[in-house]
């Protein structure tokens, strides 16, 4: 679709005033930082996926009938005990709930992980395809800048 | 031609302000569809899962703070009739967001008439001063 936008403004972008150069340069600014921020959203989402594979791993070495400190709130503890480290929830979305072992839990991070890095690599191209365009709209402002300069350089010369 | 570009003018007012109901009837149009295609995905996303689990599987739904035990077969039933029922929500407010563009296009063409009509109306006169 970007490149439909290409397409479409590199045919007319001379005959566009500087005016509407300059507001079509600021409404891509602003999609390209709006996409950034998802973008970095998509970083935290892959750090939670890895940090819980981490967390697998760790419980698949845990004994059985471990000690532990269960939360009630956020602030209230209760002891326990570790009865199956071999079992996990997952949860899959919308209000669904799994239960799996461990190995089942790391390849479902997996899997999980593997549509971030497909969405986050999308998503840095469209990003990267903007910030072309927006280099080409910086080339062609400088144009006109240059022309206007010369233009008054023209002009006064011509008064002389 | 007071009277005439008195009513234009009241008329245009008015125009205007449905147009301005159309802009926010489809501004939330728009964010429901939005949020339609965020749930679509998620449960898309969810029935690849289950169709991942072998039958024995534990599956559990979240019913206000309980975890209610579910049959896979229950679970992939349910979330295809949501995926459905998402898909007919979808292409209701589809339509709608057609419906509203056409009657926002055809307000703002019979505004713009109005105002080449004002504009007519009064060049006309001020020409009429000026012989």
């Amino acid at each position: 679709m970007s490149q439909q936008q290409e397409e479409q403004k590199a045919i007319p972008l001379d005959k566009l005033t500087p005016q509407q150069l300059l507001q079509i340069k600021k409404q891509i600014e602003e999609e390209v930082q709006q996409l950034s921020q998802s973008l970095s959203q998509f970083r935290i989402a892959n750090a939670k996926y890895d940090e819980s594979k981490v967390i697998l791993k760790r419980l698949d070495q845990t004994p059985k009938d471990n000690d532990l400190l269960v939360p009630i709130t956020a602030s209230l503890y209760v002891p326990g005990r570790l009865i199956n480290p071999q079992s996990v929830m997952i949860d899959y979305g919308t209000g669904y709930f799994v239960e799996r072992n461990i190995e089942q839990g790391q390849h479902f991070c997996d899997r999980k992980l593997q549509l971030l890095k497909e969405s986050q690599d999308k998503l840095s191209n469209i990003i990267n395809q903007k910030k072309q365009f927006m280099d080409k709209l910086n080339i062609e402002l400088q144009k006109r800048m240059l022309q206007v300069q010369q233009n008054q350089q023209q002009q006064q010369q011509q008064k002389k | 031609m007071a009277e005439q570009v008195q009513m234009l003018q009241s008329k245009i007012e008015d125009e205007s302000k449905v147009l301005q109901t159309l802009q926010r009837e489809m501004q939330k149009y728009v964010e429901g569809r939005q949020k339609l295609i965020e749930q679509s995905h998620e449960n898309e996303m969810v029935k690849k899962e289950l169709d991942l689990l072998e039958p024995e599987a534990k599956v559990y739904k979240l019913i206000a703070s309980v975890l209610v035990s579910q049959t896979l077969q229950e679970s992939k039933e349910n979330v295809s009739k949501r995926l459905d029922f998402i898909g007919k929500e979808f292409k209701k407010v589809e339509d709608l967001i057609k419906e509203n563009t056409n009657k926002q296009i055809a307000k703002k063409t019979s505004i713009q008439k109005m105002q080449e009509q004002l504009y007519q109306i009064v060049q006309a006169y001020q020409q009429s001063l000026n012989k």
